[in-house]
Formats: C-alpha cells, structure tokens, sequence
C-alpha cells in the first residue's frame, strides 16, 4: 500500500506539473492584471467595492472624463461642451455615435432612461448626484437636455461623470420595480401613509430588486466587454470592436485599445502578488503596494514602478463636544506640536506630501495656496513655548511646564499634569487609529503625537483599534477624544466639505464626526454649492478652507502616495493621471512590446 | 467518537491508595520525577518551557532600558524601517523601527498569558462537568455528555470569528473566556470516564454510607484524584489557545493593542515583509512552533507517567 | 443494538446537536450589542429602508415568534441576501460548497492514510532511530503555525522553485486556451491544489501517526497477535490483516474528532491561497461584516462537520461489529 500511495501521489504531481509547462505562453496580447479581491457583484447598482468598479470601468462609460494631459473634464460619450442657461436652469448637450457591444445605437433615450432609474428609484450613491435635477429630456436621439430645480455646482463633476446604461437591457428590470413600487404604494396607503412618506417607505422593494438582479454579462458600451468569468478564479475581458472611440483622435489623444484582451487575476495579499509579478504572472499589479517593497523593486529590470499622490487624505480629527478638545486654543497648541514634515520623512519615507488644508494640493483648482501653517517657520524650541502661551492665556496650567530640546519631539523638561482653566487636571485622552495592519502610516502617526502630546503635559493614551470598530466608534456613536484617520477618492468637486463640516452632518451617521458648527461655515458652505460660476465659486471654497484651518477640527496632516508596479517586458505606454496609472487610459493606450 | 465511553481506562493501581486528600501529590511528587526524568524528550520540554518562561519575565526589562525599546509604542529614533540584526537591535528592526527582540520577549508573555489562563478556565469547566456527569450518572450525565459532544464538533475558531463580528473587536480577556468556554468538552470526557471508575472504588462507597455530602465526596475523595490528569489537559489546552489566539491575529481579529506573536506575522504578512525579512518572519514562527512543542512534550512525558492509555485522546484536542 | 438502530440514534443525535446550534446562532446574534437588526441592515439603507426590513424579518415581533420565524426561514432556505454580493446567500455558497469539499476530502484521506501506513510501520520497528526519528518529525510539524508554514512553501515552492502556483485554483492560460482539454484542465486543478494540500498534509498527518503509532503497540501486546505469532504466521501477514484494521480504528474516530480543528486549517488555508471555498468565504464575509453571508458559511461548514462525523460513525460501526451500541 505504501508504495503504490507514493507512486500514486508522484504521478499525479508530474502530470500537474507537467500540464503548467505546456500551458505558458499560450496568451499573447492579453494583459494580465491582479487584482486583491474578486468583483462582488457585476451588477452596476449593486456593487460597492472598488474591485467591481475596476471591472465595471471598460463596459459603463460617462459622458465627459477627465483628460490624461490637462487632467480636465472633456466630453467622452458627449461630443461637446456642454451648455449652461441660467435663465431656464438646464444644460443641454450632444452626444457622439456610438454602438452598444450587441451592436443597437447608443442614443439620448438610454441617457435619459439611466437618470429616470436613478430618480425613480433613488438607487443610493448614484441618487445625491442627481436629486436636483427635475426632469431629463430628448429632444432627438442625439441631444439631452437637463432641467434643474435649483443650481448645483456638482453638476460638472458628479452628475456629467455618472455612467449610462442601457435601455434595451434594463427595461424590463425597471418595469417590475415600477409595479414593484406602485403596489408597496397602495400597501403604505392602506395603512394610512401617503404621499412622500408612502413613496420612500415604498421604495425598499423594487431597489432590493434592481441591486440584486444578476448580471452575469454587463453591456458595454466602452473598450472591453465581460468574455468570461470563472468564479473564485479569474475574469476574462476582451477587445469590443463596437467601441465607439477606437483608432480615433480625442482631445489629442490617439485611443486603441491596442490589446486583445484583460485577464484579471485574484491574489488576496500583497506578498503573494508581488511575487506574481516578479514572476510574470502579472503584468500590472492595480492596488497601491507598500513602500516596502521599493526597494526590492527597484533592482528588477523588468519591473516598473509608478507613484501619484492618492485621491485623499490623512488627518487628526478632534470631538469639539469634549473639553479640552473643545477649546480653540488647545487644538492650536496640538497643531503646533505636530510636526508633519517629520512624519512625512521619518513615516511615509518621503512617499507622500504634508497637507495644510482640506483639499488635496493636486486637486490645482480648489486648493487654498497659503494655508496658515502651525508647525512650521518657527523652530521646535519656539513653538513648544508659543503652545505653552496659548493655553496659558486661555488658562490652562501644569504641575511641572514643558521645555522644548533642539530636535523636533525632543523636551529638555517634560511636561507634566495638565489643568483644565478651571483647575480640573485633564483627564486621560485617547487617540485613536485603524490598527498598524490596516494602515501603518496612521498607526505610527497616531503614536507620535501621542509621544509628543505626553511629553508637552496631555495625558493621552495611542489606541490602534480594527477599522469597523473605529468607524463605529467615531462616526455612529460618536464615543472618542481624538482620532487619526482618512478619505479615500475624494474626487475634485469640493462639496465635500460641506458634507465633513456643515451642521446637518451632525447627527448619528452624517459625516460631521467632530461637531464642528458654525453658521458662517454652513452659510458660505450652502452658497458655494449653489453658485454655478467657477471663479464665484472658486473664491467661496477659499473662505471655506480659511475659515476651517482657523477653527481646526481637523488637523491636516498629509497625502500618501499610490505606489504601483508594473512589468516593462510585454506591455508599455502606462498613462499617468492623478490617483495613479490604473485609469481608463492606460488600458486604451498601452501596446505589447515589439521584440 | 464514543468508543472511550463505555472504555473505562484502565489506572494504574497505586491510585487506590491515593484517596486521602491533600497528600498524595506531594508524596509521589519525587516518584512521578524519577518517571518523568527517564523522558529525554519530556525533559527537552521542559527545558523549553523554562526558557519561554525566562523570556517572558526577561520582556520587563528592555523599555526600562530605553523607552525605544517598548515593544508597541517605541520606536527608534534613527531607524524609519525594518532593518537587519545589530548591536543595538538583536533581532533588527520591524516596519516602524520598533525592536523585534522586545516583541518576541513580549509575545511570550502574552502567550503565557493567553494559554495558560483560557487552559486554567477550559481545565476548571471540563473537571466540574466531568466529575458531575460522572458521579450523578443518568439524565446529567447524559445531558453534560451531548453537549459536550457539540461543543467538540465546533470549529473553534470559526466559532470566535463569528462571534467578533458580532460584537466587534474581541479584547485579549474575552478571547481567553471564550477559548475556555469552546475547550472544556475534551477534558470533561476524560474527568467524566476517570469519575466513573473512582465512584465504584470501596473508599467511595464508604465515605457514602457513613453520610458524606455529594459535594463532600465530589471535593475530598474525587477530586483530588482526577486533579493529576486535569493538570495534564491543562498542557494541551494550553497549546491550543496560544495557537487560536495567533490565528486569530494573523487573520487581523486580534486585538491590535496586544503584541503577539501571531500579530508580528500579521504585520510581517500585511505590511510586505515576508520574503524580505527572514529575521524577523523566522523568530515569531519558530516561537510559536516551539511553545506547542514544549507543552506537547511536556504533556506526553506527563501522559506517559500518569496514564499512558489515554495518549491518542490527547493529541487530538 | 444493530446497525440500522445505531444509525438512526446518531443521526437523531446529529440533527439535535444542529438544531441547538443553528439556535446557539440565533441567540448570538439576538444578545449582539445595540440594535440586533444592525446585524442584517446594510449600512447604506436609509431609516425607512431599515423599518421595511425590520418587519420582512419578523423584529417588529416578539422573541418566540422571530425564533420561529428564523427557522421557517432555515428550513425554506432562505437566508437572505448578502450585503456586498447583492446576491442570494445560498447561490454564493452553493458556488463555493464544492471547493471546499474538493480540497479538504482528498487532504483528509491522504493523511489518515499516511497516517496510518506510517504509525503501523514505526510501531512496528519501534525504539529504532526511524521510529524515533519519525514521531518527532510528526510532532514538530503537527506544531507548526499553520499561516507560516503556507508562506514558508509558497516562497520556496511557488517562487524560488517556481514548481507550483502560488496561489488560485485554476490557471487562465490554461482555461482560456481552446486546445486544453478536460484532462488539462484537471490537472490545471491538481497543480493549484499541491501547496496547500502540502500545507494541511504536513500540519495533519503527524497527529495520525502518532495516534497509529500507539494504539498499534498496544495491539501488539494483545492475546489473539501472541497467539498468532505462536502459530508461526509470518510477521507480514500479522501486521497488515491482524494488528493494523484493529489499530486503525482510533484512527478513525479521531479523525471525526479532530475535524472541527482541521476545518480551522482550512479556513487559514484557504485564506492564504485564496482557494475560493467556503472557510475564505466565512473569514472574509466577518472581515466586512457581510452578516447574512457569515451566517450561513458557518452553519453550512457546522453541517458539514456534523455529517462528516456520522460518515466516520458509519465508517466505523461497519469496521468494528463489536461497538455498535
């Protein structure tokens, strides 16, 4: 038995072996990419995850996209600007011709169809780019006009970025949710609801129904199209030869795809998959890789790699409920004791940029250009005394005072015992951030500042806590002192900070964790999102950024960089764009590698 | 999976002799060494042991040398990476410059920590069940006996997964509980089958007649004669709530303000190092590797001088 | 009692021990801190989203009656609908089920083969330097960190060597290719299923070993093995048809034990080598909290345990006639 066992498990293991030798390089023009995890779903109104979006990216396209050169909006699916009446609150635009992937014309009635779902059935995280739209119109199948019910700035950049579907596939979907919905409205009224409030309570159904419904094969109307996807394994793109910009010029750029296809590939950690792509078995690695492997990398001459600043921040957040986080003049000491070009050097290894205001500083045309700056023109002797003096004038006292050293986080006395002005010693902080497996950078952020808020006098305690718990913590229950964390694909509108610091997010759930209130704030915040001029609007988003880097809710503290890493030996032409190389311009322009 | 049931195991005969309480242990302490000592590989575990456990107390020393050398929050001002071996850092530096030889000194504390309390907890329920179902037979026996039964077949780790995405993240002490709670049923088996032979014995049955208690009999004349083969499950469970423990923090389920060994691989694993910082992926492996070995061969050279029937039981848990 | 009876008894005992912890499962996720629908809400939904789910599963009820109300949905098969797939719980893990199965039943006959071929060899020649040589190897790399170990052989096997995947299940060069044929494809599988059967062989067998090991020494020391060696039969024929089939019965019985555990190593498996079964799916459906998703990996895994061990019950009243009881 024994024997036979072996030779039994010896020819099994040749014959695998052996079937892998004969299997390489069976695949020519097909791009290979990792990917960290499989798409959840393909359908588009149900996905969440970024991996889906990856996916979903070459077969639902936009009607404008931003440029790869001036990183500017240019029509994509439209042909043109659009444009703007102000008189009747509509914009109106043309398309260009294009085909789905199953060859019927892409017309102005699957625009319209796509935001008629969207408003019907408020189909979340597509419905707050478009609840102020009033109605969508087509005049001929080739223009769209857009009527709005008050102006809004986003406009440009959400509601003109939103993907098309299309009619032909969706329509009987949408049909059973519009009966779906119309019966639960007859049910709420039954029950005495009416009007609005039987329409929302309505509105469960038919949404469970569209973000569930399985699509295995999504239309395109872009440069790929779903072959094949083998569960748990691999996904199979190929060429669409209908894609309507193939082999043309647009906004200067000459568009292919010139590959024949994307394999998408699933490594669930980033070890495994860096070594998939030292090995070949990938050409492109689409997720942002650890500074870590930098130099392991950079000696293979096969390999490339690529940074940009990522689409979002890191920063320290405040709960303004709570003394001493409440008082303006504790937060200004705290700022001044963060020293972020340190962090940048000695944490992020020069992989990243400081941040002194709540927009990106690539984001050129929103970005406040001299922020007031806390740590930084002073030296670090200076600034420990200008803390020491601001909560002394606010008066705050301390068993024994801190006296700056020579280097920065350095103290000749530590400081000791921090009292509140009215004489109550402050209590223990608690500063919080996503565990050093989630995030690293953060994490050991987080326990610089604690080291230095410690040594100043502040009894704060660095607390690495699991992300979801963290989240919980500081954006449900709004149970914390102090937190370090982040977000992620901002994009370049700036209404974000309308939805971080108004006072309506100040309730369980909304985005305004700090409580951060002030009427000025809300009023200039309300007026930017309504002014449809860009420079109006520009100067309004400033006395926004101005008016936050002097309360500070937030101290900003830098933007990280998106590493990437690709192989040279097959494929070039690697487009680079804010965010990184993984964007749809990269896969229409890059080209396998003549030998 | 009940053939040891209706096995009773067959004890080796001094046991009659043990039943008066409190001595015998002490007693044979020095006959049971001499068992014991003729174990070479029980002896290598044993030296093991008393060197994790050195190096457990040893973990208190390195942050009052300098606080860089705290094993979560010290970093080395001069080092912003990980680094090789040096003079200053033993086992080089991690992701963050905080020094690895802290935090394996650490992780064996922790590890103690975890093992030998969730082992204590799981040990105490597994006696209590045991000896009750035993001694009182009928409906008891055979209600402890089925939930034994189920709690044997759960996946124990599965089991803390779900339960941390029920109530978030799981502290380091409510890991213990629930490893305690999850690894009672094998040793309660082994209490329960030991009860039923010691029940019959004639001191049993007199203590009985002249009127003791239950709780008298269970306390002065059962207990203390299972006592040596509870103390025996307590090394296996031991190994079994280290290794779930680092499991769990490899997976990311850990407590992130815990440093364990199976939070250094986690940070090894998630932070890029693995193939790239053999000093460092190597120590908390090995340790972990070790710790379940020493345990283990401490337990069978006990198994050995206790009861040697009851070996293929054990190795299972 | 006779097999038909015995057989009846365990699967009553089995479908009992299910049923307490499918309610176990309840209870957990009823006593989870806060609002209990925070386990079933997507935390997307809006307010009135949430009160139209509250009364589709029942929480607008009282406690007895969401209890029978979770069974009937239990019994339906209706587990509801994953929050990140948007997809019916059951279709997610129907795709995943077979994988699990695939991996985890051919690891699980290999080692308890090796097992117990080995443990009756070493036995066998015991106190000699292989056996000696042997039971430690078989303890040291039963101790092994599981995670480590996997990462350990992916580095050597996968990458240096490059003789194996290093992760997946299915090779797209291979799949895509027209002229694979099913054999190919077959063997594509075997290929990607080598590093992590090695994993859990390695961290599996060692146990087995031992186990055979020792029961087979103290069949040894039985009558009826002295009285045919008295009768002169030769040791072949004593090892392998008089001691071994009686030895390896523990065997069998430990396996059944000692599945729960190894379902644990294939969780920690699978998660490494992203192998698309149901342990990756449970570890990462937690990590999400996907709860309708978890939910039912870990009833389908708890089942799956639970039969698996009335299949060794089985396996075992029909080896030994004797303990049928």
């Amino acid at each position: 038995m024994n024997s036979g066992f072996a030779f039994f498990l010896a020819l099994l293991l040749g014959l695998s072996m052996g079937a892998a030798g004969s299997a390489s390089g069976a695949a020519g023009g097909l791009l290979k990419v990792g990917l960290m995890e499989e798409p959840k779903t393909l359908n588009v109104f149900g996905a969440k995850d970024i991996w889906a979006a990856k996916v979903l990216l070459f077969s639902y396209q936009r009607l404008y996209y931003r440029d790869p050169e001036g990183h500017e909006l240019v029509p994509w699916l439209a042909s043109e600007k659009a444009t703007w009446d102000p008189q009747a609150r509509s914009v109106t635009f043309r398309l260009r011709e294009a085909q789905w992937d199953d060859g019927t014309a892409f017309t102005s009635e699957d625009v319209v169809f796509t935001a008629e779902l969207i408003r019907r059935f408020r189909i979340p995280a597509y419905w707050n780019n478009w609840n102020f739209v009033e109605r969508v119109e087509a005049p001929d199948p080739r223009t769209v006009r857009l009527v709005l019910k008050k102006p809004m700035a986003i406009l440009w950049e959400r509601t003109l970025t939103s993907i098309v579907v299309q009619k032909k596939r969706w329509k009987s979907l949408s049909e059973k949710a519009e009966q779906l919905l119309q019966e639960g409205i007859r049910a709420q009224e039954a029950s005495g609801k009416s009007g609005e409030e039987a329409y929302r309570l309505a509105l469960a159904k038919p949404l469970e129904l569209l973000s569930t419904h399985p699509v295995s094969n999504p239309e395109s109307l872009g440069p790929f199209k779903l072959q094949q996807w083998q569960k748990g394994a691999f996904i199979h793109l190929s060429r669409n030869d209908r894609f309507f910009a193939k082999g043309r010029e647009i906004s200067g750029q000459h568009v292919g795809p010139f590959v024949d296809g994307i394999i998408f590939k699933i490594y669930s950690n980033t070890d495994t998959a860096v070594l998939a792509l030292k090995k070949g078995d990938i050409d492109f690695l689409w997720w942002g890789i650890e500074s870590g492997y930098l130099e392991d990398l950079k000696g293979n001459p096969n390999i490339r790699m690529f940074s940009a600043l990522k689409g979002g921040y890191r920063y320290m957040g405040f709960n303004l409920r709570k003394p001493p986080m409440s008082d303006l003049p504790f937060r200004h000491a705290v700022a001044m004791l963060v020293d972020k070009d340190f962090v940048v050097q000695r944490i992020l290894h020069d992989q990243g940029c400081r941040l002194d205001t709540l927009i990106q500083p690539d984001n050129v045309q929103y970005c406040l250009r001299n922020p007031p700056v806390y740590d930084r023109g002073k030296d670090w002797k200076e600034r420990v005394e200008k803390a020491k003096s601001l909560l002394k004038q606010a008066g705050y006292s301390w068993e024994v005072e801190p006296v700056g050293g020579d280097f920065s986080g350095q103290f000749s006395v530590k400081g000791e015992g921090l009292k509140l002005p009215n004489g109550q010693p402050v209590g223990q902080l608690t500063l919080l951030t996503p565990p050093a497996d989630y995030d690293a950078q953060r994490a050991q952020t987080g326990n610089l500042i604690q080291q230095w808020m410690r040594d100043f006098g502040v009894p704060v305690q660095w607390r690495p806590m699991a992300f979801a718990a963290l989240t919980k913590k500081v954006e449900s229950d709004r149970d914390f002192d102090m937190f370090v964390s982040g977000w992620g694909a901002l994009g370049q509108d700036p209404d974000y900070l309308r939805s971080f610091f108004h006072s309506k997010g100040d309730v369980p759930g909304g985005k305004n964790s700090c409580g951060y209130k002030n009427p000025e704030f809300d009023r200039l915040a309300d007026l930017q999102a309504e002014t449809m001029d860009l420079e109006k609007r520009r100067q309004l988003v400033m006395q926004l950024q101005e008016i936050l880097m002097r309360d500070l809710p937030y101290i900003p503290l830098y933007v990280p960089m998106n590493l990437e890493a690709v192989r040279t030996d097959k494929f070039s032409g690697w487009v680079e764009m804010p965010g990184g190389i993984g964007n749809l311009w990269t896969f229409l322009k890059i080209r396998p590698v003549k030998k | 999976m009940n053939s040891q049931e209706t096995r009773s195991p067959s004890r080796d005969k001094s046991h009659g002799e043990y039943h008066k309480p409190g001595m015998h242990w002490l007693r044979h302490l020095g006959e049971n060494w001499a068992i014991y000592r003729r174990n070479p590989m029980g002896l290598a575990g044993l030296g093991l042991l008393v060197m994790f456990a050195l190096m457990a107390l040893a973990s208190f020393i390195p942050p009052l040398i300098d606080p860089m050398y705290h094993p979560m929050s010290g970093v080395d001002p001069e080092i912003d990476r990980s680094l090789g071996p040096s003079a200053k850092h033993w086992l080089g530096t991690d992701f963050m410059g905080r020094d690895i030889f802290s935090q394996l000194l650490t992780g064996a504390r922790v590890a103690f920590l975890i093992g030998v309390s969730a082992a204590f907890m799981a040990v105490a329920i597994g006696t209590l069940v045991g000896m009750v179902a035993g001694y009182f037979g009928r409906a008891v026996d055979t209600l402890l006996m089925r939930l034994a039964d189920i709690v044997m077949v759960l996946p124990g780790l599965l089991v803390i997964l779900i339960l941390s995405s029920v109530f978030g993240q799981l502290s380091i002490w409510n890991l213990v509980i629930i490893v305690g709670l999850l690894k009672w049923a094998g040793v309660s088996r082994v209490i329960r089958s030991q009860t039923l032979s010691l029940k019959v014995r004639p001191y049993v049955e007199a203590a009985r007649v002249a009127g003791a208690s239950h709780r008298r009999i269970l306390l002065r004349h059962i207990l203390p004669n299972v006592l040596p083969l509870s103390f025996l499950y307590m090394t296996f469970g031991v190994t079994s709530a280290i290794l779930i423990e680092a499991a769990l923090s490899f997976l990311g389920f850990g407590d992130p303000s815990t440093v364990s060994w199976g939070m250094m691989l986690q940070w090894i694993w998630k932070t890029g190092h693995m193939f790239r910082a053999p000093y460092w992926l190597l120590p908390p492996g090995i340790c972990i590797s070790l710790i379940t070995l020493s345990f283990y061969l401490v337990g069978r050279a006990m198994d050995e001088v206790l009861n040697p029937r009851l070996r293929k039981e054990v190795l299972e848990q | 009692m006779n097999l038909r009876k015995f057989l009846i008894v365990r699967t009553w005992q089995i479908l009992i021990t299910f049923f307490i912890v499918l309610t176990l499962l309840f209870v957990l996720f009823r006593m989870a801190p806060g609002d209990p629908l925070s386990t079933i809400a997507d935390p997307l939904m809006t307010q009135e989203e949430v009160e139209i789910l509250k009364a589709q599963f029942g929480l607008d009820q009282p406690l007895h009656k969401q209890y029978l109300l979770y069974l009937w949905n239990f019994i339906r098969g209706e587990f509801g609908t994953s929050f990140y797939y948007r997809q019916p719980v059951v279709q997610i893990l129907a795709d995943r089920l077979p994988k699990t199965v695939l991996l985890f039943t051919t690891v699980t006959i290999l080692y308890a083969l090796a097992g117990i071929s080995l443990g009756k060899m070493l036995a066998w020649k015991r106190g000699s330097l292989l056996d000696t040589g042997m039971s430690f190897l078989g303890l040291l790399t039963h101790t092994f960190f599981l995670p480590w170990l996997a990462l350990l052989l992916i580095w050597v096997f996968g990458y240096q060597l490059g003789w194996f995947p290093l992760n997946g299940i299915v090779s797209p060069e291979v799949w895509l290719d027209p002229d694979s044929g099913l054999l190919l494809k077959v063997l594509d599988v075997l290929h990607h299923m080598a590093l992590p059967m090695a994993v859990l062989f390695l961290t599996h067998f060692g146990g087995y070993t031992l186990v055979m090991r020792s029961t087979m020494l103290e069949t040894l020391r039985e009558d009826y093995i002295l009285t045919a060696r008295a009768k002169g039969l030769p040791e072949r024929i004593i090892r392998n048809r008089h001691a071994a089939p009686n030895a390896s019965l523990p065997v069998v019985t430990s396996l059944g034990l000692s599945l729960a555990f190894s379902i644990n190593g294939g969780a920690l498996t699978e998660t490494i080598f992203s192998w698309p079964g149901l342990g990756r799916e449970l570890v990462s459906s937690v990590a999400q909290g996907d709860y309708p998703l978890a939910q039912a990996a870990f009833l389908l895994i708890a089942a799956f345990v639970l039969l698996s061990n009335l299949l060794v019950d089985i396996i075992y009243a029909y080896l030994d006639p004797r303990i049928r009881y």
